[in-house]
C-alpha cells in the first residue's frame, strides 16, 4: 500500500467517524426485534434448549411404544380357537361303498331293526287253528273268533319273515299280536292241540 | 456446517469468552434469536453499512435505507449461507435495497451498459472543496461505490459480487475513482 492509498484510507475512515449512523436506528431495530420474537423462544426457552426438549419428548414416547410394544409381545395371549369339527369317516365308508350294497345293508338293518320293535311291541300271543274257508286262510281259536287273513296280509308276513315256514291248513299257529291287537308273527305252536 | 455443530462450537468459543466473528454471531442470532447477537451485529457493521449508503444517497435515505436493511436481515435470515461472508452478504442486501428506493424515486437509470445515478459530475480538483467526504459524493455512483467498498475492506472479486459486475469493471471504476481523489487530496494541499 502506497502512501496515497493510506492517506486515501485515512481519509475515507475519518469521513466516516464524522458521520456515523444515527443511533435512532439502533433503537429502533432493537426494538422490531423485540417485538418480533416469538414468546415461546424468549427467556431461558432457547431455540436450543426447545429442540432438546422436542428431543427428550419424542425419546419419552418412543420408549413407551416400545415398552408397550413388548408387553404384548411376550404377554401370553388367550387365544380363541374356532375349531370346526367335521363328520368324518363314515362318508368316507359309506361313499367307498357301492350303492346298492349299502341299500341291501340298510334294508336288512331296517328290517332287522323293525322285527325287533314289533317284537317288542308284542304283548299278547293267542294260539289258533289254520282253516281254509273259501280259499282263504281262516284262523279259529277257542273262543270260536274267525280271523280272515287276507292273501296279502300272508305276502307280507312272508316278506317280512314273520310267517313261519310250513305252516298249512289245520295246524295248531300261535299269533304274535301287538298293543293294537294286529298279527305281527305267526309261527306254529308248540302246543300238540288248542285246548279249549 | 450444520448449524448444529456450528452451534456447539459457538458455545464452545463462548465459554472461552473467545470474540465471534460475524459468521458466528449471524448464526447465532439464526439459531436463537438472540437480540444481543443482532445488536453485535449491528455495532460491528451498523455504521460500515451507512456510511456506504450515505456516500451512494443522502442522509435521510440512507437512514430509512440501513433501517430496511437490518429488517429484512431479520426477516430473510435463513436466507443467509452460513459459508458466506456476513459483510458481502448484508451489503448486498443493502445495495439491492438502496437500488430499489433510488428506483422508485426515478434517481436511477441506464446510461448505455453501465447504470449510474444522475448527479453532477464535477472535476473535483477545480471545485474547492476541502471536505473529503464531499469530494467522494462527487464521485460517480459506480467509482464512488467500487471505491466505498474497497475502503470497507472488501475484496475485488466481493466487491465484484456485490455490484454484479465483472472484476475488471471493478478496476477501471477503482482506478478512475482513486486518481481523482489523489488529485483533489494532492490540490488541496497546495
Amino acid at each position: 500500500m502506497n502512501d496515497t492509498d493510506k492517506s486515501l484510507r485515512q481519509a475515507y475512515q475519518q469521513a466516516k467517524r464524522q458521520h456515523p449512523a444515527p443511533g435512532r436506528l439502533r433503537r429502533q431495530l432493537l426494538r422490531s426485534t423485540k417485538a418480533s420474537k416469538s414468546p415461546f423462544f424468549s427467556g431461558f426457552w432457547s431455540r436450543d434448549t426447545a429442540l432438546m426438549a422436542s428431543a427428550a419428548l419424542t425419546l419419552v414416547v418412543l420408549l413407551g411404544i416400545y415398552q408397550f410394544r413388548h408387553q404384548v409381545l411376550t404377554e401370553p395371549r388367550a387365544l380363541s380357537v374356532s375349531v370346526g369339527i367335521e363328520i368324518h369317516a363314515y362318508d368316507d365308508e359309506i361313499d367307498a361303498m357301492p350303492n346298492s350294497q349299502n341299500r341291501e345293508k340298510l334294508t336288512a338293518y331296517n328290517q332287522a331293526y323293525e322285527r325287533k320293535m314289533e317284537t317288542i311291541q308284542a304283548v299278547n300271543t293267542r294260539f289258533a287253528k289254520v282253516l281254509e274257508v273259501s280259499g282263504e286262510w281262516s284262523l279259529a281259536d277257542c273262543s270260536d273268533i274267525r280271523i280272515l287273513i287276507s292273501d296279502r296280509l300272508i305276502e307280507n308276513l312272508r316278506d317280512h319273515s314273520r310267517i313261519e315256514s310250513g305252516i298249512d291248513v289245520g295246524d295248531q299257529v300261535a299269533l304274535i299280536l301287538n298293543r293294537e291287537g294286529q298279527i305281527m308273527q305267526i309261527t306254529h305252536s308248540n302246543q300238540k292241540a288248542l285246548q279249549c | 456446517m450444520s448449524y448444529a455443530r456450528s452451534g456447539l462450537l459457538v458455545s464452545l468459543r463462548d465459554w472461552f469468552s473467545v470474540p465471534l466473528s460475524a459468521e458466528n454471531l449471524m448464526e447465532k442470532y439464526i439459531r436463537s434469536n438472540d437480540v444481543k447477537a443482532l445488536a453485535a451485529l449491528y455495532d460491528r457493521h451498523g455504521n460500515r453499512l451507512y456510511y456506504y449508503l450515505l456516500i451512494l444517497s443522502n442522509a435521510d435515505t440512507a437512514a430509512d435505507v440501513t433501517q430496511k436493511t437490518w429488517l429484512k436481515v431479520m426477516e430473510n435470515k435463513h436466507q443467509y449461507r452460513a459459508n458466506g461472508k456476513f459483510e458481502s452478504w448484508l451489503f448486498t442486501v443493502g445495495r439491492n435495497t438502496l437500488v430499489d428506493e433510488l428506483r422508485k424515486h426515478n434517481r436511477y437509470q441506464y446510461t448505455g451498459d453501465t447504470e449510474t445515478i444522475v448527479d453532477e459530475n464535477i472535476q473535483l480538483a477545480n471545485n474547492g472543496i476541502n471536505d473529503f467526504h464531499q469530494l467522494i459524493c462527487l464521485l460517480p455512483f459506480e467509482q464512488k461505490e467500487a471505491f466505498s467498498l474497497q475502503q470497507e475492506g472488501f475484496s475485488l472479486a466481493e466487491i465484484a459480487q456485490i455490484c454484479a459486475v465483472p472484476q475488471e469493471t471493478i478496476k477501471t471504476r477503482l482506478r478512475y475513482a482513486r486518481d481523482k481523489l489523489k488529485n483533489a487530496l494532492e490540490s488541496r494541499h497546495e
